[in-house]
């Protein structure tokens, strides 16, 4: 069911009954009713002034921590941190309530401020309340432990639940992108496995560059990772641990095998394969090794995606003539086109982890977009648009979308687009990279 | 403050756990043949897994400053939205001598309004009712409503007029009661300038939102509740949209464009916020 | 926007001059004329003639060496956008392969099919594996062994040219026949 009409049948009809009630019991408290059907709708100016400390090493994380939160919320696009040197109020101390009208003075709607603390254990403490200034209320107040090297998942994990009070939807910030590091020109190029922070913090390479990799996904429940490695007399599929750096290859598949995902248990990998020339999807399990060919089809089938609930398999098939999206049981039976007519060329199906949206590429003309669409096909939105737009993947929240973009003639770069299209920016990556791979909310 | 505390702590989710990183830097690993001959774990893999709880060793906020910042502004209403804070700003440990003052100012204000306010303490919509005396309180001011009928029909158009004598004979329809068309005019479009409602997340069209807030009659706010509260707490998306609504109307004060003359009228007004045609 | 017969023969030319890494290589002009075929295939021949100065004489390359494959036959074909057939202008060019392949049976090839930017990552490595099918099974229809050949795609991951135009793309959408042994 869409969550819209889940808002629709719990919330109206309460809303409606409180209405009657009201109105018809107490006549003389009757209220003047005003509708607003418009809203000024804008990033969030929210204020995040620097953590407090009680040394300078406290002082200097809390700066950081607060700077961190800031570009993140930042990002996201829903707010607007605002700047530190606007601040009336200095030296906020956490415990204390802050004094609302120095905030209201520099329109700050919301307000975050923590403290940093070194526990005797060595420990990092970090405390923070999350105010409406307006309204001078709290809404939400937590507490973090964790060892001081750390603090950059504390930031992360602060921002997640700022963003979640705030906008109702789940956080994404502590999480972290594998990718394809680029390097080289475009008829010799390097590319490396490499993973990063969520915000471009710790990048390192998994990978040598000397071999290709491309295409790597996370598993949804663990530090693994699959991807495809591309050496002159062969492409395989590999399983990689990145917390072990333990790999192995998926299957000994003669001929080119390719474009490999995760179940949404992580128990099992769909995979292409293509033998003399014709691809089919194949599951494997991964604990029994035994894999299974989900399609039998002479055209070209391949991209195969979970559905979050394990049940349907989004793929990509030209068996219509030009490459479309499909969706089948994950027996393999079923298969349905869902891609409109003779709208362009579509491929690389990504099931949102959410379940309500598929991500894909889409080409018209000369042009490569990334775009998403309901389960059934219905609801297509086009979000980007340029030269060459490829390989959706999914922030956890199934509302914002990391991919790559290529330019006539650049290199390759990390993007990231919200599900309205309203917020694309380049991702915090500073050198050329493709196939991101968002990873699901960190442990 | 009740509602502070209340608001507090939503207990957190995460546990602990422990994961490490093996080293930093290269491992090299040389497998057999047809694997990659080198491989390096990820030196970004989380160490300890942060741990969080809530708060509640934490001392609230201090009640009594709390108190004293919300009660200076308080006696002198229209001086609220921005001179006063400045020149606040400067002294900051002073909140704390201010707060052996705190008594003394109560009075100060108008008793009405802090009985008023202490009578309306719960966000719940149903309580409103025994706020009976509030009635009786709103009364005394209410004193010059029957004037209003002049001004009122002189703006108005012709249904209000009418309306308007027997206020009690109709309940919330969002017609205007009393007040003119222009009012409730001036009324939406300033709130439509301040609800920020975000219209990136799910649902968000679906957003309803209904604030009932009594005024003072200089047009500053009593007391605002979200009509659908209990509800709209238990789902992130609705209690965010929920803290908007409120941030909106609160951010209204004071509400001056309402005519003094016909506070009977305007003391209590239900805002809807309907993001459906706001997040088309 | 195909290329044309006569594009597509002259980009092999000069592909193959690019790679003859020998002495002046004597692009073949058009047709199908066959190089001078050796008497057999895998005498193991002396060592190279590489680096000293040589005096211009024109000289083909080494028979049976792969610069003799590429100059002779030509080791790339080209495909139109999102097909896999072999175009006419292929198969001459796979004619020309087989026929020096089954002159010389000890080479054992790779056939590796290769797209353009044009489309997507997964999509392209599905794609070139039909174009090096396509190679394939031309190649034994014309009678070389099947036990001499095996394909891989390379999907859009090694462009021959870095373009980003037509012509570009053109080059990019290959089948590409490379001597993995046996040659001299």
């Amino acid at each position: 069911m869409r969550p819209g009409s889940l808002f629709a049948a719990l919330i109206l009809p309460f809303a409606l009954a409180l209405a009657v009630l009201s109105g018809s019991a107490s006549p003389a408290t009757a209220a003047v009713e005003v509708n607003i059907n418009q809203g000024n709708v804008e990033p969030l100016p929210i204020a995040i002034p620097p953590f407090a400390g009680r040394d300078q090493r406290s002082q200097n994380v809390g700066a950081q921590l607060a700077q961190v939160i800031s570009s993140n919320l930042q990002r996201s696009g829903f707010f607007r941190p605002l700047d530190p040197n606007s601040f009336i109020e200095r030296n906020l101390d956490v415990s204390v309530q802050p004094k609302f009208e120095d905030w209201k003075v520099i329109n700050a709607q919301a307000l975050v401020n923590g403290s940093v603390t070194t526990e005797a254990d060595g420990r990092l403490r970090v405390d923070f309340r999350i105010w409406d200034v307006y309204n001078g209320q709290q809404l939400q107040g937590l507490q973090f432990l964790s060892t001081p090297e750390n603090w950059r998942r504390i930031a992360h994990k602060i921002s997640d639940v700022v963003y979640k009070r705030l906008t109702g939807e789940e956080g994404y910030f502590d999480t972290r992108i594998v990718f394809v590091a680029e390097s080289g020109p475009k008829t010799a190029r390097v590319k490396r496995l490499a993973i990063m922070d969520q915000d471009g913090a710790n990048p390192s390479y998994l990978t040598d560059g000397s071999y290709m990799v491309m295409t790597p996904r996370f598993s949804t429940t663990d530090q693994e990772i699959t991807y495809m490695a591309l050496r002159a007399d062969s492409a395989r599929v590999y399983l990689f641990n990145i917390e072990t750096a333990r790999q192995e290859t998926i299957g000994d598949f003669p001929g080119v095998v390719f474009a490999p995902r995760f179940s949404p248990d992580g128990a099992k990998v769909a995979f292409s394969v293509d033998r003399a020339g014709n691809s089919d999807v194949y599951l494997m399990d991964l604990r029994s090794r035994q894999s299974t060919r989900l399609t039998n089809d002479p055209s070209i089938d391949t991209s195969p995606s979970f559905s979050p609930d394990g049940t349907r398999i989004a793929f990509n098939s030209d068996r219509g003539g030009s490459p479309q999206l499909y969706v089948m049981n994950a027996d393999g039976s079923g298969a349905r086109r869902i891609s409109p007519p003779g709208s362009g060329r579509y491929t690389t199906p990504v099931w949102s982890p959410k379940g309500d949206f598929i991500a894909f590429t889409k080409q018209t003309g000369g042009q490569f977009h990334i775009g998403v669409m309901r389960p059934d096909g219905s609801d297509e939105r086009i979000l980007t648009t340029s030269y060459l737009d490829e390989g959706p993947t999914w922030a956890p929240n199934g509302r914002v979308l990391m991919f790559f973009r290529e330019t006539e003639g650049g290199a390759s770069r990390l993007w990231t687009v919200d599900i309205s299209g309203r917020n694309a920016q380049l991702a915090p990556y500073p050198s050329a990279g493709s196939d991101p791979a968002w990873s699901p909310l960190l442990k | 403050m009740d509602r502070v505390r209340s608001a507090n702590l939503t207990p957190a989710l995460i546990a602990s756990a422990a994961l490490h990183v093996a080293a930093v830097g290269a491992g090299f690993i040389v497998w057999p043949h047809d694997t990659p001959t080198v491989l390096m774990k990820a030196s970004a893999v989380p160490v300890t897994i942060v741990t969080s709880a809530p708060v509640a060793d934490i001392r609230p906020a201090v009640e009594a400053d709390v108190q004293e910042t919300a009660a200076v502004p308080e006696p002198t209403p229209e001086a609220v939205p921005a001179p006063p804070a400045p020149v606040q700003a400067a002294p900051a440990p002073a909140p704390t001598p201010k707060v052996a003052p705190a008594p003394a100012p109560k009075p100060k204000p108008t008793l009405d309004l802090d009985a008023l306010a202490a009578n309306l303490p719960k966000p719940k919509p149903q309580p409103r009712r025994p706020a009976l005396d509030l009635e009786a309180l709103a009364a005394n001011v209410r004193t010059p409503p029957q004037p209003r009928a002049g001004p009122t029909r002189a703006n108005a158009a012709q249904g209000p007029a009418r309306v308007e004598t027997d206020t009690k004979a109709r309940p919330a329809v969002g017609a205007a009661q009393g007040l003119s068309g222009s009012e409730i005019d001036a009324l939406r479009s300033k709130l439509i300038k301040l609800w920020n409602p975000n219209c990136g997340v799910e649902g968000a069209a679906n957003v309803l939102i209904r604030v009932e807030m009594r005024l003072t009659p200089d047009g500053r706010v009593i007391e605002a509740v979200d009509l659908d509260a209990d509800k709209n707490q238990s789902h992130p998306v609705l209690s965010a949209a929920s803290a908007r609504a409120l941030s909106a109307v609160a951010r209204g004060q004071p509400y001056s464009e309402l005519s003094r003359d016909t506070y009977a009228f305007w003391r209590d007004i239900i805002f809807t916020f309907n993001a459906r045609d706001a997040c088309r | 926007m195909p290329l044309t017969l006569r594009s597509a023969v002259n980009s092999v030319v000069v592909l193959a001059a690019l790679l003859a890494l020998g002495a002046c290589a004597t692009p073949k002009p058009e047709g199908p004329a066959p190089v001078p075929p050796p008497p057999t295939a895998p005498t193991p021949p002396p060592a190279r003639p590489l680096p000293p100065a040589q005096p211009p004489i024109a000289r083909g390359p080494i028979p049976g060496s792969v610069e003799d494959f590429v100059v002779s036959a030509g080791d790339r074909i080209y495909f139109d956008f999102d097909q896999y057939s072999v175009r006419p202008d292929g198969r001459l060019v796979l004619d020309l392969q087989a026929a020096w392949l089954n002159r010389y049976p000890g080479v054992q090839v790779r056939i590796e099919g290769n797209c353009d930017e044009r489309g997507t990552r997964e999509y392209n490595l599905a794609l070139g594996a039909r174009r090096a099918e396509s190679v394939r099974a031309y190649l034994v229809s014309r009678g070389v062994n099947a036990s001499r050949i095996t394909t891989i795609s390379y999907g859009k991951e090694r462009p021959i040219d870095s373009g980003t135009n037509e012509d570009a793309w053109a080059k990019n959408r290959n089948g590409h026949t490379t001597l993995v042994s046996g040659a001299r």
